[in-house]
């Protein structure tokens, strides 16, 4: 065996011990060498596996927390919407019945109400940085006319202080179509998350060029293609595992589940919302489970194909 | 050779392979935790009260815990466990002093369910008035649109203090514009029946904390509801009708 084929034995895997008839010295030098490399490339996989785990969460952050569109597509699927005007019917009619009117014209202006346009308007002017709130005006307009026609279609006579009374009632409605509109601290959080978008930005370009410059170190330090893809394969694998945990050990917490919220819709908003964001953590995970395979036959194959030169 | 080829393939997929990415997850768990735990403490804390131990009831139904308890009578395992209370045949057959024996009549806070919120625990009748409705314990929407609710913040009938009850003036609380001196309001709750006199109405602002008082030393029973009766709209004003304690039993809060 020539020297240049017992070196490859050596760097062909320093796990592999194997019995060299060399020198007392010789052995020590590659045991040294052998001990200190892997370790580095070892350091290296493992900010690798960090980059490729922080850079899943920014991905999964991109396409929920900070997409209008996700939460918007939330609403929509899960009937968000119908539960916000079957909610502001309950209301309005426990309303009405304080108040004199009967309980079909509190569900016949209820569904006359575009909640859906509402919601959208509000939700929109958050994640575009404004500061709008709910448009009430155009609500109590269209109560006030309402309250008319009620009024003319049942010949009732209301006498000038009974005006006030039906503004109170009005303001009241208002108040309720306001809360059923809006979502608990949603405000506070949106602006959170618009300031937070250039942060997000700025940290996804850094860890993508982290990760590039660990990857082409692994690549162009590494003399044998086996133990690049070897080392890629464990940043993957590292990285796919603590992606996977997080999402599952909350789904098997059940934690979501378990929050107070005032009504049904922003429950079931909240936990959809959170439930598919641990889902997009699984998509994620998908994606490095790839990598890990792909990386993980490049090896078997260069590693064998090492062997047989 | 045969040595050398073995070893080869058990260094294929080595320890490092297997142990490396579970370290590396441990790893990078106990740094985020390191980072994240410390800085977050306040906000996790905070965060923490928006959870509960289990999944919250969205129902818009209510639980009923009232049975009926016959006349002039109370629940009977407060019976056994009062010696006050005898309700015996000879009793019953003597009327003049029926009055005196079940204003001496007691029910143990322990022997009955203590209504929760939402529970519709009785009702309250006001049969000159044409008012028949359930009674519940708090007066959220739910109850006062199925019927007519005490204050969570007054008392339960029997307690020996204010009990004040709500009603809208469109539904169930709609006949007390019939309410005159010296009519009866019958209460009929899950641990006994009681019975007070109408003594005076009055209409007053909304506001006005005076109409009623929550801490008084006496039984006595505030029904109140929005006025003008059949008004469309909120109106300002309420209407208070007060009554006086009759008959029923007291509770026993040291039993």
């Amino acid at each position: 065996m020539s020297e240049a084929e017992k070196e490859y034995e050596n760097d062909l895997n320093s796990d592999v011990e194997t019995e060299h008839e060399h020198g007392h010295e010789h052995s020590h030098r590659h045991k040294h060498k052998s001990k200190l490399r892997p370790f580095f490339f070892s350091v290296l996989s493992f900010f690798l596996a960090f980059a490729l785990f922080l850079l899943s969460v920014c991905a999964v952050l991109y396409t929920t927390v900070f997409s209008k569109d996700y939460i918007l597509n939330i609403m929509r699927s899960n009937g968000y919407y119908d539960m916000v005007r079957s909610e502001l019917q309950s209301q309005m009619e426990n309303l009405v019945d304080a108040s004199g009117f009967d309980k079909e014209f509190a569900d016949s202006f209820v569904k006359s109400c575009d909640i859906q346009g509402a919601v959208e308007k509000y939700v929109s002017s958050f994640y575009s940085g404004d500061k709008t709130l709910v448009d009430t005006i155009s609500f109590k307009q269209d109560l006030y006319a309402a309250i008319d026609v009620y009024i003319n279609d049942n010949n009732l006579k209301v006498a000038d202080e009974s005006r006030a009374n039906i503004s109170y009632f009005v303001n009241e409605a208002a108040e309720i179509y306001v809360t059923q509109i809006t979502i608990p601290f949603f405000s506070t959080i949106a602006n959170y998350i618009y300031k937070a978008r250039t942060i997000l930005n700025i940290t996804t370009v850094s860890l993508a060029v982290f990760a590039a410059i660990i990857i082409a170190v692994i690549f162009f330090a590494n003399k044998y293609k086996h133990r690049r893809y070897k080392y890629l394969f464990i940043s993957c694998c590292g990285g796919l595992l603590t992606v996977l945990i997080l999402p599952t050990v909350l789904f098997i917490m059940d934690i979501v589940r378990k929050i107070n919220l005032n009504t049904r819709s922003i429950y079931n908003l909240f936990v959809n919302y959170f439930n598919n964001m641990f889902s997009s953590f699984y998509i994620w995970a998908g994606v490095l489970m790839a990598a890990s395979i792909v990386t993980l036959v490049l090896y078997i194959k260069h590693y064998k194909h090492a062997i047989n030169r | 050779m045969h040595k050398k080829h073995r070893s080869h393939k058990k260094s294929l997929f080595g320890k490092d392979i297997i142990i490396l990415p579970i370290v590396f997850c441990a790893l990078i768990f106990l740094t985020c935790l390191g980072i994240i735990l410390p800085s977050t403490a306040s906000l996790r804390s905070t965060a923490s009260l928006f959870f509960s131990d289990h999944e919250k009831n969205f129902s818009n139904s209510y639980v009923n815990i009232f049975v009926p308890v016959e006349e002039s009578s109370v629940v009977s395992e407060a019976s056994q466990q009062t010696s006050t209370v005898q309700q015996s045949s000879q009793e019953a057959s003597k009327p003049e002093k029926e009055t005196s024996k079940t204003e001496k009549e007691t029910v143990s806070i322990s022997s009955f369910t203590f209504p929760s919120y939402d529970n519709q625990f009785g009702e309250l009748i006001i049969e000159d008035c044409q008012i028949h409705a359930k009674l519940f314990f708090g007066d959220s929407d739910i109850a006062l649109r199925y019927g007519v609710g005490i204050y969570n913040g007054s008392f339960i009938p029997g307690y020996g203090k204010t009990i004040l009850v709500a009603g809208h003036n469109n539904t169930y609380f709609n006949g007390l514009k019939y309410a005159e001196k010296g009519q009866i309001v019958k209460i009929r709750t899950n641990y006994g029946n009681y019975k007070y006199e109408i003594t005076d109405m009055q209409v007053r602002d909304h506001t006005d904390r005076t109409a009623y008082d929550l801490k008084a030393n006496k039984e006595n029973l505030i029904m109140y509801t929005c006025y003008p009766f059949d008004e469309l709209g909120l109106t300002p004003n309420r209407y208070f009708v007060y009554a006086k304690f009759v008959s029923g039993p007291v509770i026993d809060k040291k039993s």
